[in-house]
């Protein structure tokens, strides 16, 4: 596992700021939970993470190192697309609309990855693709296409996909916010037993059940900026910041 | 108001229950009947005039459905549309991923290509390939403005067959585009970010997660390019390709059997089509792969 480090991190879309300087430290195996209003930049700032999105300025290292980037003198140079591609895939990253690849089964999904990138075999690529299914408790549902699961399933199944690439940080993108309320749970103990299993993990919530129980810090972002980061309980309960105050009073 | 509507009139005291034991009663359209009765007539009528108007001369039409010049012609229609729906494909492929490019240059020129071939008469454009020599007398590999390595003339390169392929091909591939751009865009935005994320290629990523989960809206257009490719290259016979109708054409031209010959061209075509219609069902169902209404049936 890794630990990733956010460096004064900006992002523009055009003229617009949505990032405006991120600094944040996630250690190895923590669980960061970030919360704050629709808008804020959680999702911006994710996708900074593993260079779906540019930085404008800052940089983001995992275990050390930057995705996009190279140092070049005392200046960042964008790094080789190939090069880029191979320490992306040491991120996995789950979305909230799931994107499984809608024309391969369950286990094709899993499978996917391992083969084509990891130039795994395809018997070691089903077994491991068999092995982490049953991880997610879909020992069952292996041939089954994305269209006959169930939105659970799916982000399950998602989760599994992830995994496959033996990741060293996971992302996850408001992973429950598209399901309905009693599939919930499945998805997000799927996310505690990876957590206990000490895998390093930055969550866009708006579980704060989850965030108090799994998560190490909870970080509160409004309108492109961190305004209060701690212990879950302390933020959770006794919040510093009036916006956190409010953003709180909304969502709880 | 209400109470003068039309439901509301008492109830006359039927026996509802009793009425429900017996079908109901269709009530009869008289528009419907004269229709079918001209309909029948008609039918009726053409194929009586087919069987007995000597003019269409069936007895011709079977002695030349299997002349060797016909199913030489036969074979020139069917490689024309098979190598032409190929480049068709490339190149719409290519023009396509163009289009969608970020780069202002690629997609200006895609754009340029699509207007150019769809803007002019496929008419006119195999002409301009049948005489193609003129304007290009020499075609080599080489270095523009600079030396020439290799050269040979085009007459001898681009054959007339040659010319009716780019002909056909490139104008095939200026409505492919349209099509495949078309499927590319129907595949959601978050199949690429979950391929990309995994550290996919952008050309992977179009290949392995895109273009096969296009497939299933591209592949009814495509079914009717090729079927109507089929017939489109006929228009090849005003360049001299030896094709169905073209050696049909040459056929008539000694004996005079127009009307007949034609019937032979056109058995051929029809049928042609008819296999490729069949051909087309048959795909359908194997690109709708995960699609959730089709496995539902299958299930059943
Ligand atoms: N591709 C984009 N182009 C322009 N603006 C964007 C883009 N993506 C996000 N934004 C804007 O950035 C801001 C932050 O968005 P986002 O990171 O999705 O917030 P959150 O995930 O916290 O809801 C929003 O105002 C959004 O409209
Ligand atoms: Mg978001």
């Amino acid at each position: 596992m890794s630990d990733v480090k956010f460096f004064n991190v900006h992002k523009n879309f055009g003229h617009v700021e949505v990032l405006k300087g991120i600094n944040l430290t996630v250690a190895k195996q923590q669980v960061v939970c970030l919360i704050g209003p629709s808008g804020s930049g959680k999702s911006t700032l994710l996708r900074c993470v593993n260079h779906l999105e540019m930085t404008t300025s800052g940089a983001i290292t995992i275990g050390g190192r930057m995705i996009g980037y190279d140092v070049r003198g005392d200046q960042l140079q964008e790094a080789s697309q190939p090069e880029i591609n191979k320490r992306r895939s040491k991120i996995g990253m789950v979305f909230q609309s799931f994107n499984l690849f809608g024309h391969m089964t369950a286990k094709e999904n899993v499978m996917f990855g391992p083969i084509k990138l990891l130039k795994m075999s395809k018997k070691d690529a089903e077994a491991h693709a068999r092995e982490l299914l049953r991880k997610v408790g879909l020992a069952d549902k292996m041939d089954n296409y994305p269209s006959q699961l169930s939105g659970g399933q799916q982000q399950r199944v998602a989760i599994a996909r992830a995994l496959s690439m033996k990741p060293e940080v996971m992302l996850f993108d408001e992973p429950t916010s598209a399901l309905d309320p009693e599939l919930v749970g499945e998805v997000l103990d799927v996310m505690k037993q990876l957590a206990r299993d000490g895998m390093t993990m930055i969550v866009v919530t708006h579980e704060m059940g989850f965030a108090r129980e799994v998560g190490d810090v909870v970080v509160f972002m409004d309108n492109g900026v961190i305004v209060e980061q701690g212990d879950p309980q302390d933020v959770l309960t006794n919040p510093q910041h009036e916006r956190t105050k409010s953003f709180l009073a909304k969502v709880i | 108001m209400s109470d003068r509507g039309l439901l509301s009139q008492p109830d006359i005291g039927h026996d509802y229950l009793a009425l429900t034991t017996k079908p109901v009663l269709r009530r009869r359209r008289p528009g419907q009947v004269i229709a079918v009765v001209v309909v029948l007539f008609a039918i009726v009528y053409g194929v009586w005039t087919l069987i007995t108007n000597p003019g269409f001369g069936w007895v011709t039409v079977g002695k030349y459905f299997l002349d060797t010049r016909i199913l030489g012609g036969l074979l020139i229609t069917l490689e024309l549309t098979v190598i032409a729906m190929a480049i068709g494909f490339v190149v719409g492929l290519v023009v396509a991923v163009m289009r969608m490019s970020d780069n202002w240059l690629l997609r200006g020129v895609s754009g340029a290509y699509i207007w150019f071939f769809r803007g002019t008469p496929l008419l006119v454009q195999l002409l301009f390939w049948g005489f193609s020599a003129v304007l290009f007398p020499k075609i080599g590999l080489g270095i523009p403005w600079g030396p020439t390595f290799v050269e040979w003339n085009t007459n001898d390169v681009i054959s007339l067959f040659g010319a009716a392929i780019l002909g056909l091909g490139l104008n095939e591939g200026a409505y492919m585009a349209e099509i495949v751009r078309a499927g590319l865009l129907s595949v959601p935005a978050g199949q690429s970010e979950a391929s990309r994320s995994m550290g996919f290629s952008q050309l992977h990523t179009l290949r392995f997660v895109v273009i096969p989960q296009a497939m299933k809206v591209i592949i009814p257009p495509v079914g009717n390019e090729v079927i109507s490719m089929l017939k489109t290259t006929s228009l090849v016979i005003v360049i001299g390709v030896g094709d169905l109708l073209y050696n049909t054409q040459q056929i008539y031209a000694q004996n005079l059997q127009q009307i007949p010959l034609l019937i032979v061209a056109s058995i051929w075509y029809i049928l042609l089509t008819s296999i490729l219609t069949l051909a087309q069902t048959r795909l359908e169902k194997k690109y709708s792969k995960g699609n959730a209404l089709l496995l539902g049936k299958a299930q059943r």
